[in-house]
């Protein structure tokens, strides 16, 4: 990490915390928010450099009310090159219009709903429960969609909503164009409230996956020669339950998916939290993913994170996270096994 | 007996300090706002007034001298649970930015100048306005 990487994040900071030196910007219907983590793991096997000290994303949030009916939204988050490829990415960028009381669209690049922690919790580590994303997300879960999204909220006295996406897709994503084979995933969700403080939600999502050996989520297969190009059709549900009240904070996230020459794979996380006091929790969590016939797009077998951590902020500003961790990945020919100490600092301002 | 005279003014003279009244206030018709839970509209779970109109959340901010008091009222004794849960909100696009007040003037402006406004005040409003609640 170079020192204008350093310096551009100073900047960023000092820039954001000043316009929020009162916490959110008074008066004006705008809103600025600068977001960074640092993380460090260590394990009881071998750790790398990288491992002891990661500098994660730094997200930019501006929101602002354009009318009574137009609203704004843009997420961009910067990571140095040394952690990854695409510095600079445009996580969310879009345009919204409130269609009455409780129905709205929105056009542009968004987080998919299909289930309460992608469509909550989005790039700011500063909100996350846990140190990282469930493990969902980095093998099954679309976190991105770029398209049109219909939604409502808050309609009758079980405050039930819904989402439909029609987007571009995972493969458009990937490869920086937007909407270059048309439209080609469409995601639905629905839910709604039991009680206040409870909600229940579930989702689909439908892709065709093409050219799927080039797309991130591919897990290489030992295999013969070239392949031909393969594209695949995508079939992802999930299951959301989330309750929190000033106590207790619950959270399950389930779902299962296949490829067209699959079976079907499954996820599970289930996080539950004990509030000591608003800025104190602690908690614990399991999470799997597993494949057990990937086809030809996922690598068969398991990885699992089971943990307990403690959360604490420091303020509106500032959250600390330790988990310890029984980290197993039996994928392909690397099996992982071990104990992991995690913390992380994540910053909002 | 002077002493017995000057004993009993200070029995009967409230020389503590007053605690301090937070006030609810809405510029919405008494018969349309006093239905509501006051808690339900500053946590962002109750987005409407009666009538269909969005409410367009008022909150003190770090300049205020409510903003604690704030906390203590809605977020389990915390400002920064507050700022912290209104700043998920917005970040998540669940809920529009709320507006900031720094002062009572800052308040009565913006109930002057949106009727679906409601805010936080150490004092007590105008008559043409209507208190919601009176928290002590």
């Amino acid at each position: 990490m170079n020192k204008v990487s350093v310096g551009l994040w100073a900047v960023c900071a000092l820039a954001t915390s000043n316009l929020q030196a009162h916490g959110l910007m008074p008066g004006a219907q705008s809103q600025v928010n600068f977001f960074v983590h640092a993380d460090t793991i260590q394990r009881d096997g071998e750790t790398t450099k990288r491992e002891e000290f990661t500098l994660g994303e730094a997200a930019l949030f501006a929101a602002t009310r354009l009318s009574d009916r137009w609203s704004a939204l843009t997420e961009i988050t910067y990571q140095p090159a040394l952690y990854r490829g695409d510095t600079v990415k445009v996580e969310r960028l879009q345009l919204r219009y409130e269609m009455s009381e409780e129905q709205y669209f929105v056009i542009g690049k968004v987080h998919t709903p299909m289930n309460f922690w992608n469509d909550t919790y989005h790039h700011g580590r500063f909100f996350f429960p846990t140190i990282s994303r469930p493990l969902a997300f980095e093998r099954f879960i679309p976190i991105h969609d770029i398209g049109l999204r219909w939604g409502g909220r808050e309609m009758g006295d079980q405050k039930f909503f819904f989402d439909v996406v029609a987007g571009s897709g995972i493969s458009a994503e990937s490869e920086h164009e937007f909407f270059g084979n048309g439209i080609n995933a469409g995601t639905v969700s629905a839910g709604f409230y039991p009680t206040d403080d409870w909600l229940l939600q579930i989702g689909y999502y439908r892709d065709k996956l093409i050219d799927q050996e080039s797309l991130p989520g591919h897990q290489a297969h030992m295999q013969m020669g070239d392949m031909e190009r393969v594209d695949l059709d995508y079939d992802l549900w999930a299951m959301s339950s989330h309750f929190e009240n000033s106590t207790y904070k619950l959270l399950t996230e389930i779902s299962i998916n296949r490829t067209e020459d699959s079976d079907w794979n499954y996820s599970v996380f289930q996080y539950a939290g004990y509030k000591f006091s608003p800025d104190l929790t602690a908690y614990a969590y399991y999470d799997v993913t597993s494949v057990e016939d990937g086809g030809i797009h996922f690598v068969a077998g398991e990885e699992s994170r089971m943990g307990v951590g403690l959360s604490y902020f420091f303020d509106a500003s500032a959250v600390f996270k330790l988990e310890l961790i029984d980290h197993e990945k039996d994928l392909g020919l690397s099996p992982e096994d071990g104990i992991e100490l995690r913390a992380q600092l994540a910053v909002g301002f | 007996m002077p002493w017995l005279v000057l004993a009993m003014a200070l029995i009967c003279v409230d020389v503590t300090a007053a605690a301090a009244d937070l006030f609810v206030v809405t510029a919405q018709p008494s018969q349309l706002s006093t239905s509501l839970d006051i808690q339900e509209i500053m946590t962002g779970r109750t987005r409407k007034w009666p009538d269909g109109t969005p409410i367009v959340v008022a909150l003190p901010s770090k300049e205020s001298p409510y903003f604690e008091d704030a906390g203590k009222a809605w977020f389990d004794g915390s400002a920064s649970a507050m700022q912290r849960h209104w700043l998920r909100l917005v970040f998540s696009g669940r809920a529009n930015v709320p507006i900031y007040t720094k002062s009572d003037e800052e308040a009565i402006a913006i109930l002057e100048a949106n009727p679906a406004a409601i805010v936080v005040m150490g004092i007590e409003p105008p008559p043409t306005f209507n208190v919601m609640a009176r928290l002590n």
